[in-house]
């Protein structure tokens, strides 16, 4: 409201008593459920209760929303008359916003004709750190794939705080999107209307339940390899958890619970971290403190080698996977 | 100088999509427009690192057949600034959309301002 | 003794994660929160006097690789008395805010609140004793998330909507923070600070790469002044701080926005070197930067009619301060502006909490034109107000006269801007702040309306703590001031 200028704010105005000339418009509101005498005492209150309830919100929703789309409207006008206005300051706003936009791209233009030059073999960036990197690597965390070296052993304090991130993250959604704890006793679900049921397409079933297996496969396959090929706890991760989303999506909520629920991801996810951490104050501990670690590094190139790459990968992944299901899953159970 | 831009075009492209973010974040009134935003400039900044990381003709950073010579593989660091930005990246954007969220289903709207109006049509008080 | 700081960011994760499991026993998160910040807090003094027998600093190397390979911690005194002071403001804020959280964070959730309060311990830390510039990102964007989590408990509308500025206008910050790392790291090739600053060094010397440093070094001191809301990015500040429940704005105010400021600090110091941040200027802009905080931060704080708002507009001004005092580029300078970093953190959640005090003395109303009396209704609420108050005026004797006086006299070599300023904005303060104290304390016709509250015992400690230490920062400064002038040398 602070934006606009007075002429823009008469509109407002003028807005305003449209709409409160119009609510009247919108119907009392139908208290549910209706006294029914006789139904009482037969059995079936329950679902004569529920049902009449979910239609006449989903009709009033439908109602509100026809309101909403007019407001929507009227709104967009008198936003667009405001911005029109020469003397508005939402006008100046947006102004400031391009030119402080071209100012930055010019000045980013200019730093990076400054730059060395893309592909250039001798640029600074290839200095000593990444020539160790790529040189000692292997000898000194026994990782094929020196990037899975560089973030899981010698920069490993960066990742630790990386998979925090992921926690914050599932915390705070946890916390915004996650309604009472439900039961998950079988007839509560199902008296719930609202529960996601899958899609009915027999084809997508069919081939989501003989690819999922495999999904879930090549995910584990990437967690476990990390150290020897492209990927690792991250991307692992990341394909279980989309292959439990598909499931999730096809087959429906019950189906999927059965497998995972968000309170099953919460513990999984606490585990996993603290696993992590706690071998990461192992090696940073005895690290610090000038003490040999006894991880054995194993032989280059055996799927158990990398010393303590190999299980932090697997803490990563088993983070992932359940952020990114837990993450979907509280949207859809909020959205439906 | 000027000819280093066209050299670096894969910088240049990461610069601009940087301030297309930026400014989508600033000028547009949707929240998920807003979101979208930031994800393009959190994008552009790992097109410009990878770029970075890039040696023309070189191995990506896996050791292969036990030849640790530094001089045949691509730099490893950026690869994994890459992989720490985009777990940041999708945290930021999961908490964001549940704000959204939120606040579509408190005031039927992704506009912040358009509450203001919104308050007033339901009658309450807007502080 | 080594071991000290990462072994309370871990304590720190760990809590966090035992919290999100404990469920609804709300009452245990709680007693694990205080135990912890407890912990840490103890742990961070054991540091101190061992950093003034000593002297120097400690680099700590987390795993087996020496820097430039590995990542690293480094910590001296300035950083353990900042850690110190970091942990008692969030214990003592938790313990005076109890009463609010109950009432506007839903009971089941009371565990997760004090899941991120841990995680916002845990980048703090981070942030104030990292010695890598990519750690310093990730624990960057932990703070973010975490403070962000703060403000929206309330889960109010006006909460939402604040949370929401307040994210968007961070996350900007951390994409510009993140573009300024990958510029700086494609003409040095280092991440660690101590690397970077002969590297940058090197190359400011032969002048090559001169023009992205100066980008990069600008755009690093706009994302961390959006943080630590730096006067014209301030505008995220006042609806986050006067919304969020109690104990989240004082978190917010008196820890969170420091933070930042520490990280700017050893930036400018260990990153790119005091004297060429002059020379690109930047350092001369955010002084005036902050000579303007100073100003208009109190002529907003003047026209706000909101108790709570007003409180964080003025928030604003004292940053202002701070940024002043960075900006004379000196280390006299410097250590007063710490001063006044550790005054103000002392004294706004002091303010916070009382202002949650009197606006739950009457009926909830945030209107400072409502509190006629409030301050007699909650006599321990009045007096931390008045207490604050006459901190932030100053008044001789209490912590923000000391700090005001460092000021000057680390100022009055370098010109009557800063004097006149800083005289211009005591003044604005009083003509804000005074006004509040006589209505609060005004005797009031409908005192009988109003059904008095016990004052628990908590609260009453929360504010005489805070109130103790702003007077010992007043009375004592000169021993806070001679230890912040031994820290900063060996910054």
């Amino acid at each position: 409201m602070s934006g606009l200028s007075e002429e823009g704010k008469k509109d407002v105005k003028k807005f305003t008593d449209w709409v409160n000339a119009n609510s009247e418009e919108i119907p009392p509101e139908i208290v549910y459920p209706p006294k029914h005498d006789d139904h009482h005492g037969h059995g079936h209150e329950h679902k004569e209760i529920v049902i009449p309830h979910e239609e006449t919100l989903r009709e009033k929703m439908a109602k509100r929303e026809h309101i909403d789309e007019n407001f929507q409207e009227e709104w967009q006008n008198v936003m667009q008359k405001a911005n029109d206005d020469p003397s508005s300051p939402e006008r100046w706003y947006r102004l400031a916003s391009s030119i402080g936009g071209a100012l930055i791209v010019l000045v980013l233009l200019i730093t990076v004709a400054n730059l060395p030059r893309f592909g250039s073999p001798d640029a600074p960036a290839m200095n000593e750190v990444a020539r160790r990197y790529l040189e000692s690597g292997l000898q000194e965390t026994g990782a094929v794939n020196s990037v899975a070296g560089m973030i899981l052993d010698y920069r490993a304090f960066d990742t630790l705080g990386e998979s925090v991130v992921l926690f914050t993250a599932t915390v705070t959604v946890i916390f915004l999107l996650q309604q009472k704890e439900r039961n998950h006793n079988k007839e509560d679900i199902e008296a719930v209307d609202g529960n996601y049921k899958g899609i009915r397409s027999l084809p997508a079933k069919v081939i989501v339940a003989i690819t999922f297996p495999f999904i879930i496969l090549y995910g584990i396959y990437i967690v476990l390899n990390g150290h020897l090929s492209p990927g690792g706890g991250f991307s692992g991760g990341a394909i279980i958890g989309a292959g439990l989303v598909l499931n999730h999506l096809v087959f429906g909520q019950e189906f999927s619970e059965k497998f995972i629920n968000v309170n099953k991801c919460k513990k999984l996810m606490a585990g996993g971290l603290f696993v992590y951490i706690a071998l990461k104050t192992y090696s940073i501990l005895t690290g610090a403190n000038g003490i040999n670690s006894h991880i054995p590094l194993g032989k280059a190139g055996s799927i158990f080698s990398g010393g303590l790459i190999f299980p932090l990968n697997i803490c990563v992944g088993v983070v992932v996977a359940c952020t990114v299901f837990s993450l979907y899953s509280l949207f859809t159970d909020w959205s439906s | 100088m000027m000819l280093n831009l066209f050299h670096n075009y894969y910088e240049v492209a990461a610069v601009i999509l940087f301030s297309i973010g930026l400014l989508t974040v600033l000028l547009q009134r949707n929240l998920i427009k807003k979101i979208i935003g930031l994800n393009i400039m959190d994008t552009s900044v790992f097109l410009f690192l990878a770029a970075k990381g890039y040696i023309a003709g070189r191995m990506s950073p896996i050791i292969k057949d036990g030849m640790t010579d530094a001089s045949k593989y691509i730099n490893p660091i950026p690869s994994g600034l890459v992989l720490t930005g985009i777990v940041v990246a999708v945290s930021v954007t999961a908490f964001s959309l549940s704000l959204t969220l939120r606040w579509y289903q408190q005031y039927k709207t992704l506009d912040l301002d358009g509450v203001v109006l919104k308050n007033v049509w339901r009658g309450e008080k807007y502080e | 003794m080594n071991n000290i700081p990462f072994i309370s960011i871990i304590i720190s994760m760990i809590a966090s994660i035992a919290m999100l499991l404990l469920g609804k026993k709300s009452k245990t998160a709680l007693t694990l929160a205080k135990g912890v910040l407890l912990v840490v807090a103890l742990l961070s003094l054991l540091l101190i006097p061992y950093f003034i027998s000593t002297g120097g600093s400690i680099t700590y190397m987390l795993g087996h690789y020496p820097a430039p390979w590995g990542n690293e911690l480094r910590f001296g005194l300035l950083e353990s008395l900042l850690a110190f002071v970091f942990c008692t403001v969030l214990l003592l804020a938790i313990i005076g805010g109890k009463n609010d959280i109950i009432e506007d964070v839903q009971s089941r959730k009371h565990n997760q609140y004090f899941a991120l309060l841990m995680l916002l311990l845990l980048s703090l830390l981070a942030l104030i004793y990292t010695n890598d510039i990519f750690t310093a990102y990730v624990f960057i964007e932990i703070n973010t998330l975490a403070s962000c989590g703060i403000v929206m408990v309330k889960e109010s509308g006006e909460t939402l909507r604040a949370t929401i500025k307040y994210l968007f206008m961070s996350l900007m910050a951390s994409g510009l923070f993140l573009i300024s790392i990958a510029l700086l790291y494609s003409v040095t090739g280092q991440l660690l600070i101590p690397s970077l600053f002969a590297s940058i060094t090197n190359l400011l010397a032969s002048g090559t790469y001169r023009w992205p440093i100066v980008v990069a070094c600008t755009l690093m001191t706009i994302s961390l002044g959006v943080k630590s809301a730096m006067f014209p990015f301030h505008t995220w500040l006042p609806d986050a701080h006067g919304t969020a429940t109690t104990s989240s704005s004082s978190i917010l105010s008196g820890v969170v926005v420091k933070g930042y400021i520490i990280l700017l600090i050893k930036i400018y110091y260990r990153v790119f070197g005091i004297e060429n941040i002059r020379q690109m200027g930047v350092l001369q802009a955010v002084f005036w930067l902050g000579i303007a905080g100073m100003i208009f931060g109190s002529i907003f704080a003047i026209r706000e009619k909101n108790l709570k708002r007003m409180v964080a507009y003025s928030s604003v001004a004292q940053i202002g301060y701070i940024y002043a005092g960075i900006g004379l580029g000196t280390y006299a300078g410097l250590a007063a502006a710490l001063f006044h970093m550790i005054v103000h953190a002392y004294t706004k959640p002091l303010l916070f909490t009382s202002a949650g005090g009197l606006i739950a003395a009457s009926k909830h109303s945030k209107l400072i034109a409502n509190m006629t009396g409030a301050g007699r209704r909650n006599l321990p609420a009045g007096i931390g107000f008045l207490i604050g108050t006459l901190s932030m005026v100053g008044v001789p004797l209490f912590g923000g006269f000391a700090s005001k006086v460092y000021l000057a006299t680390s100022a009055s070599e370098t010109g009557y801007a800063f004097l006149i300023a800083l005289a211009l904005s005591s003044f604005l303060n009083a003509i804000y702040y005074l006004p509040v104290l006589f209505r609060i304390f005004a005797r009031s016709d409908a005192d009988e309306e109003y059904e008095k509250e016990e004052a628990d015992f908590g609260y009453v400690m929360s504010i005489s703590c805070f109130s103790i230490i702003n007077i010992l920062l007043g009375v004592g400064g000169i021993y806070i001031m001679h230890l912040l002038n031994q820290g900063v040398q060996i910054l």
